[in-house]
């Protein structure tokens, strides 16, 4: 188990040099910053003192080493426009946005799971078909839309919750709805065919006919072999729904790193942007190692064969 | 299917015949309640120990299931939860049905494993079944089955999946086990080798229905209906140079069968009234029963 | 006895003069700041821009910074730039070679120090913004006087300097920050918990998210509201909700198809401010070989074109349909009739000058992101026959291709430009139409108006210079150098708990589309 681990570690290593090498060519192939941190009619002296501020006019290798150095310590570098190291303000976003993240993959797993287990299990039932739709309506719906309504239902007509920004335990209720809704739809179509596969599987009718209970033929037996490929999407799921929610937090103005990074684009706030990639690389890596873990948990061919 | 009807004694052993799709493993599904959606039984009784089962709730049957009627599967390999330790999956029959916990449950876990003669089940308790055979993991899958302390077991061609090596091994025990507890067992195979060496009796089945059963002997002597007497004779003869002799056509759709008897296409002795009345069982003399025009042809049709 | 009565009664007088003179100032401040204000702004913000001392140029830090922070003399209601703030009093010297300012009593930054001319002095020299090099290059000196006195004396005349100097939307080197202070924790920290001597100073900041600012007390003009709080709302459907649920007092940039929505609000104004002027640009038109050569196409041009029609589709009719594209809040700005519509002399024109059947155009490149402006545009123009497509494109690659000029510009095409012009309508020639420019580069190129622009740069007699603007305006509008279309009105909303009669009462500066001077902003409890 160990040796797995630690095998797991060093290919998340490998990956993260590769991704911080992409996003560090990919961000400054999108053009030169300076002018948009410069005012339209800037002087060139204008733009090259800022470009020089920043040190935009190293070699492009030159600014990759300084980067990478610093990464190694654990500095991200600052970001032109908020004058402040990369990881602190990705630190300072990242709770609103695990808040944010964590309720919606909860509203995911909550609604999706259940729903797709009880479509496999009376499948093509009228529940059933009324689960697909459910389904469809989640992957067809935009979240902009979601959210602008409910913005006009809860909070404008009903004056129920608040419109936007984060605050106590109301704020967050739509924009997670808005955010999970999505994810609720694509953990049922995956749960419910999961289960699907598995219940048709030899070792399910054994154990119906060994006399099990309903419950546990489906509770345990079904579902935890049905659980593996829910699990793995249930981790990626919630790295982007943490790192990349942009549309749900600018419709809401949570204040969440997805906003971040999306204004850091627009403004060609390099530093930023790599900072805010690297740091969601390292989770989704994180994650995926500890997906990996839950695993061989749980499936001993894993745990025990390597 | 239709006009399925056999019997058996405790202790002894019935082979239901047929080749794919003549409904063999319905017809054992269907005894335990345990039919695929879309099929319904319709009419008929099963009578176990008394009691009919199609009388029976749900409930009522997985009740019995696992418990006094246990079935063995065919493929060891997919019969088996990977996630489960083998433990976990002998000790559920007798956990759920009987109350078993603590101590007694480990050793009656124990004693299972070691009837179906698996080495060391103290360690192999704490196993998972991909670090196991096929050999042994159909043994496991015996233990499972005697785990309730059944009356009935149903095997579904248990040994197919098996090396040949294994398959004669697994044969023997099983009919070691059935002296030692008495059970009942039907065997389902298409395997007339092996209904020879473990079955008292044999069902023939062909098109949804049996076509011919009684005592294995009188079966094997003196096959009466046609399609028996070609299974019999596509038997390879150890010596013989003759080529092999293999039924013309196809086994029929059992949704689309043909009109009167269902093997009158490729009967080599169908007479004209096979296309149009479905035959009765007619009893022969030695204790075998056949559903042929040409045992009374001049019968009245049977129903349905 | 007579002359004790009249001694005291002089000493009464004086006392009473002295008292009358000292006691505006003191009761000014004697306003008890209540309630709090919120104010949806509509996109992220940036940090940066609360520090005056890195003013990156564009019409966008100083909604925050005039909170924060004070100049000596700034843009405010009607005055254009020289509005005496920090400073009572200021002169530029009759040969423009000095400006010399005189600090207000009694001013303070947040933290207690008081203003002195030494910040006057570090602020100014310490500034690294827009135009910062403009400053250094023609500064040869500043002399600090006395300790309320700073003279700031250039190498040459510098007729411009009060205008830039005190323009908030184009630099701040005037707006002063508190050496010690800014020394002691750096730049970047300065940003993030700026000191300065505006009215209000910072609670909390949330980067990007939220600024929290609480009245200061030692501001020397009355602070009405308590608290101010700005708060990023980029999606406009959702600042809308927000007025209409109370979360927000005032809401910036209100999209044209939510404009009727608000309107029917009640207890809600619209504030219809002025802001960019949208003009045409026909690159490279003096090649012979370009349709737009012809005086007569580009008159055409501007004929076609429905301004009212683009008015009331883009801003619910709120924008301006104005003849000159140099708004009137700049420096010599000349006025202009608004350009008449009339599709059949266009048609005529086109005629005369030999394209009977119009002619094709390859790209009409409209400021990202008002793609629909130029969507019109090409409708309008198909009608006489002049045809074409539009290009889009992300904004940094817009700037980037203007600064590349005519070779980022093949073929036949037209720019639609978006600008906000803002202190003197050299500023826009410079960037804009001069060749060489930065944002025009060699894409238009007229000899003769550089020469007289040259002059202009050069004179320091104001009335040559008025008159030099004036022939250039003219020259460029009379020969449809450029074709304006409107002046674009940036729509913001004021909820029924803040005091107004007219929505001008809180957007009184009209060199701005923001809601300052902030002090004067009241609640309602």
């Amino acid at each position: 188990m160990t040796q797995f681990i630690v095998r797991r570690i060093l290919y998340s290593i490998v990956t993260l040099f590769i991704l911080s090498g992409t996003i560090f060519l990919v961000v400054r192939m999108t053009g030169d910053p300076v002018l948009l941190l410069a005012e339209a009619g800037a002087s060139t002296e204008d733009l090259d003192r800022v470009r020089q501020q920043w040190g935009l006019d190293r070699s492009w290798p030159v600014q990759y080493l300084a980067f990478m150095e610093n990464a190694v310590r654990g500095e991200l570098g600052k970001s032109f426009n908020y004058r402040m190291p990369v990881s602190e303000l990705y630190f300072e976003r990242l709770p609103n946005s695990l808040i944010l993240g964590l309720a919606a993959t909860a509203i995911s797993l909550l609604v999706g799971v259940p729903a797709g287990i009880v479509s496999a299990v009376k499948v093509n039932s009228w529940w059933d078909n009324a689960a697909k739709g459910i389904g469809l309506l989640g992957l067809s719906i935009p979240g902009f839309w979601l959210g602008l309504v409910l913005i006009l239902v809860f909070s404008v007509w009903l004056r129920w919750l608040p419109t936007s920004g984060a605050g106590d335990w109301r704020h967050v209720v739509m924009p997670a709805v808005a955010l999970g809704w999505y994810f609720a739809a694509s953990m049922l179509r995956l749960t419910r065919s999961s289960m699907l596969e598995v219940l048709g599987s030899e070792y399910i009718k054994l154990a119906k006919l060994k006399g099990l209970p309903e419950v546990v033929v489906i509770g345990m037996h079904a579902f935890k072999n049905a659980l593996i490929p829910v699990l793995t999407l249930a981790g990626v799921n919630m790295v982007v729904m943490i790192n990349a929610a942009v549309i749900v937090e600018v419709i809401f103005a949570w204040p969440g790193i997805g906003r971040l990074l999306y204004e850091g684009i627009f403004q060609r706030d390099f530093p930023l942007v790599q900072g805010v990639v690297i740091m969601a690389g390292f989770m989704i890596v994180g994650i995926n190692l500890v997906v990996d873990v839950v695993y061989a948990l749980i499936d001993p061919r894993i745990r025990l064969t390597r | 299917m239709d006009g399925v009807s056999f019997s058996l004694n405790a202790g002894e052993t019935l082979g239901l015949v047929g080749e794919s799709g003549s409904g063999k493993t319905t017809t054992c599904l269907s005894i335990v309640g345990l039919l695929p959606r879309g099929a319904r039984i319709v009419g008929g009784s099963v009578v176990f120990e008394g009691e009919d089962l199609t009388r029976k709730s749900q409930r009522e049957l997985r009740r019995i299931r696992g418990r006094r009627i246990a079935v063995i599967l065919q493929d060891p390999m997919a019969s088996l939860n990977p996630l489960f330790t083998i433990f976990r999956q002998v000790a559920e029959p007798a956990f759920f049905h009987q109350q078993m916990r603590g101590k007694t449950l480990r050793q009656r876990v124990k004693s299972l494993l070691a009837a179906v003669r698996i080495p060391s089940p103290e360690w192999r308790m704490r196993d998972y079944p991909h670090q196991m055979s096929g050999g042994m993991r159909q043994r496991i899958v015996g233990a499972i089955a005697l785990a309730g302390g059944p009356s009935l077991v149903i095997a579904d061609e248990p040994t197919t999946n098996l090396d040949v090596t294994i398959q004669a091994q697994y044969l023997d025990l099983l009919k070691d086990i059935q002296r030692e507890t008495g059970v009942a067992l039907i065997f389902v195979t298409h395997n007339l080798g092996i209904v020879a060496k473990m079955c008292d009796r044999v069902a023939v089945m062909y098109g949804g229905t049996i076509v011919e059963q009684g005592p294995v002997r009188a079966i094997f002597d003196d096959p009466k209906h046609p399609y028996t007497q070609a299974l019999l004779g596509s038997i390879p003869k150890l010596g013989s140079r003759d080529p092999l002799y293999a039924i013309p056509g196809q086994p029929p759709n059992l949704a689309s069968l043909p009109t009167g008897c269902a093997f009158h296409p490729r009967c080599p002795q169908a007479m004209e009234r096979c296309a149009i009345d479905e035959p009765t069982n007619v009893h022969a003399g030695d204790g075998s029963v056949a559903r042929c025009w040409l045992l009374a042809p001049a019968a009245a049709p049977s129903h349905g | 006895m007579r002359h004790v009565r009249f001694r005291v009664f002089a000493v009464a007088a004086v006392l009473v003069t002295v008292a009358a003179t000292a006691l505006p100032t003191w009761s000014q401040t004697k306003v008890t700041p209540k309630g709090k204000l919120t104010l949806a702004w509509h996109a992220g913000f940036a940090s940066r821009w609360l520090d005056p001392q890195e003013h990156d140029g564009t019409a966008t830090p100083d909604n925050f910074f005039t909170a924060i922070h004070d100049g000596l003399i700034k843009n405010q209601g009607t005055t254009l730039y020289d509005h005496p703030a920090l400073a009572e009093k200021f002169a530029v010297a009759p040969d423009a070679k000095s400006a010399t300012f005189t600090l207000r009593r009694g001013t303070t930054f947040h933290n207690g120090d008081p203003v002195t001319v030494q910040d006057v002095k570090f602020s100014y020299e310490n500034y690294r913004g827009a135009k910062a090099d403009v400053f250094k290059n023609r500064t040869e000196r500043i002399e600090l006087v006395d300790d309320r006195t700073v003279r700031f004396v250039f190498k040459e005349p510098f007729l411009d300097f009060a205008i830039l100097f005190g323009t908030a939307n184009v630099t701040a080197p005037g707006w002063v920050v508190p050496e010690k202070y800014y020394k002691q924790v750096g730049p970047d920290a300065f940003k993030q918990k700026p000191v300065g001597a505006g009215p209000y100073k910072l609670v909390r900041q949330e980067p990007g998210v939220k600024i929290e600012l609480e009245a200061f007390d030692g501001y020397y003009r009355p602070v009405h509201t308590k608290h101010l709080v700005m708060v990023a709302v980029p999606e406009a459907a959702t600042r809308v909700a927000m007025l209409e649920r109370g979360e927000a007092d005032i809401v910036y940039n209100i999209p044209g198809p939510l404009i009727p929505k608000v309107s029917k609000m009640p207890g809600v104004t619209l504030a219809p401010v002025l802001s960019g002027s949208f003009f045409l640009e026909f690159p490279g038109f003096q090649d012979p070989k370009n349709p737009f050569h012809d005086k007569r196409v580009r008159e055409a041009v501007s004929l076609a074109i429905d301004r009212r029609a683009m008015n009331e589709a883009e801003t619910a009719g709120m924008g301006k349909v104005t003849g000159n594209w140099i708004n009137d809040d700049v420096q010599y700005a000349i006025d202009w009739p608004e350009f008449p519509r009339n599709v059949e002399k266009a048609k005529q024109l086109l005629r005369e000058a030999g394209y009977p059947n119009g002619f094709e155009f390859s790209w009409i490149t409209p400021l990202p992101t008002f793609y629909s402006r130029g969507e019109r545009i090409i409708a309008q123009l198909r009608e006489v026959g002049i045809r074409g497509r539009l290009q889009t494109m992300e904004r940094g690659i817009f700037f980037q291709k203007l600064r590349g000029g005519m070779k980022e510009f093949p073929g036949i095409q037209m720019i639609l430009h978006g600008v906000r012009i803002a202190g003197s309508w050299s500023f826009w020639y410079e960037a804009y139409f001069k060749c060489g420019g930065a944002n025009s580069r060699d894409r238009v190129c007229v000899k003769d108006l550089d020469a007289k622009f040259d002059r202009y740069e050069k004179s320091i007699n104001a009335a040559e210079r008025k008159k030099l603007a004036e022939e250039i305006q003219r020259g460029i509008l009379e020969n449809h150098y450029l074709v304006p279309v409107f002046r674009h009105a940036f729509v913001n909303a004021i909820g029924p708990r803040v005091t107004a009669q007219k929505w001008q009462d809180i957007f009184p500066t009209i060199t701005t589309g923001y809601a300052y001077p902030w002090e004067d902003i009241k609640v309602k409890e």
